[in-house]
């Protein structure tokens, strides 16, 4: 996921700004796993192979 | 099999579609290319494998199932494990939205076209592709459902419903435009262009949104 992207990111659920937390990052700078986190809604979307899951909670496949 | 677990177990199957209708597929893109405007900034809605939004210049879309993201991915998109009725970006933050054979699979389109109208910036386009479900090849999937791995669940829509949609969503300075007049199965070229709908199979809506 690129991080210049954040900019117009917001949570599905409210559309609030989102919350990045990194983990691995591939060598342009791409995010490939980590998580962002709304704070208003306290859910925690998982970022898994450069892929964040903004599914809301009940459509998740159990990747977490 | 769940409805989505069809397009997570099937992506490769799916993605293979275009490569063995290769004229029917370009046909649509060519179709699709007459209304993406150059340059901006754009969204795809149901990226799939990125099959469209490759060759439309497309950078960025929201898929729900993971197996099809994957293989977008890999096709250079910047996806987005999303649901369409629920956009995960800010008000205004792109020039145009494509969505090309989506809301067929859609459980509740009109709140996807909402979603799509706050995601895009005023003044910009969303664009429609979709099989009109009053052509031939509409009536032959709709036929086809049920024995049909991916369609099982879809729902094929003519084009004044949605078009009725749009409007009510505000949008205006609508387009159309339509191709694939003969069977995908039997096409030996690629097909042509033209404006309005009623004879192609599939249909290009544009339309502008309004919002102040």
């Amino acid at each position: 996921m690129k991080k210049e992207l954040m900019d117009i990111l917001a949570c599905p659920m409210c559309k609030g700004d989102l919350e990045l937390s990194i983990e691995a990052e591939d060598e342009k700078g791409e995010v490939v796993v980590g998580s962002l986190y709304c704070g208003k809604c306290d859910l925690q979307y998982p970022i898994d192979d450069g892929i964040p899951n903004l599914l809301p909670p009940e459509l998740r496949q159990s990747s977490d | 099999m769940s409805e989505n677990q069809i397009f997570e177990d099937g992506a490769e199957e799916y993605d293979e579609w275009f490569s063995e209708h290769w004229f029917a597929y370009k046909s649509e893109v060519r179709a699709l290319g007459t209304f993406i405007p150059k340059n901006r900034k754009g969204l795809e809605v149901g990226v799939g494998t990125g099959r469209f939004a490759v060759p439309l210049g497309i950078q960025i879309g929201v898929e729900p199932a993971r197996a099809m993201a994957d293989i977008a991915r890999k096709r250079g998109i910047t996806v987005y494990e999303a649901k369409a009725e629920e956009l995960p970006f800010d008000n205004a933050s792109f020039d145009f939205i494509l969505m090309s054979t989506t809301i067929c699979f859609l459980h509740n389109p009109m709140q996807a076209l909402q979603e799509s109208a706050r995601v895009i910036k005023s003044g910009g386009n969303i664009i429609i592709g979709m099989i009109d479900s009053d052509s031939f090849l509409g009536k032959v999937y709709d036929l086809k459902k049920k024995n049909s791995k991916f369609y099982r669940y879809a729902h094929f829509y003519s084009v004044n419903p949605v078009l009725e949609w749009v409007r009510k969503l505000g949008y205006g300075h609508i387009r159309i435009c339509q191709t694939i007049f003969k069977n995908p199965e039997k096409i030996t070229a690629i097909e042509p262009v033209k404006d309005g709908y009623g004879s192609g199979c599939f249909v290009v809506i544009s339309a502008q949104s309004l919002r102040l």
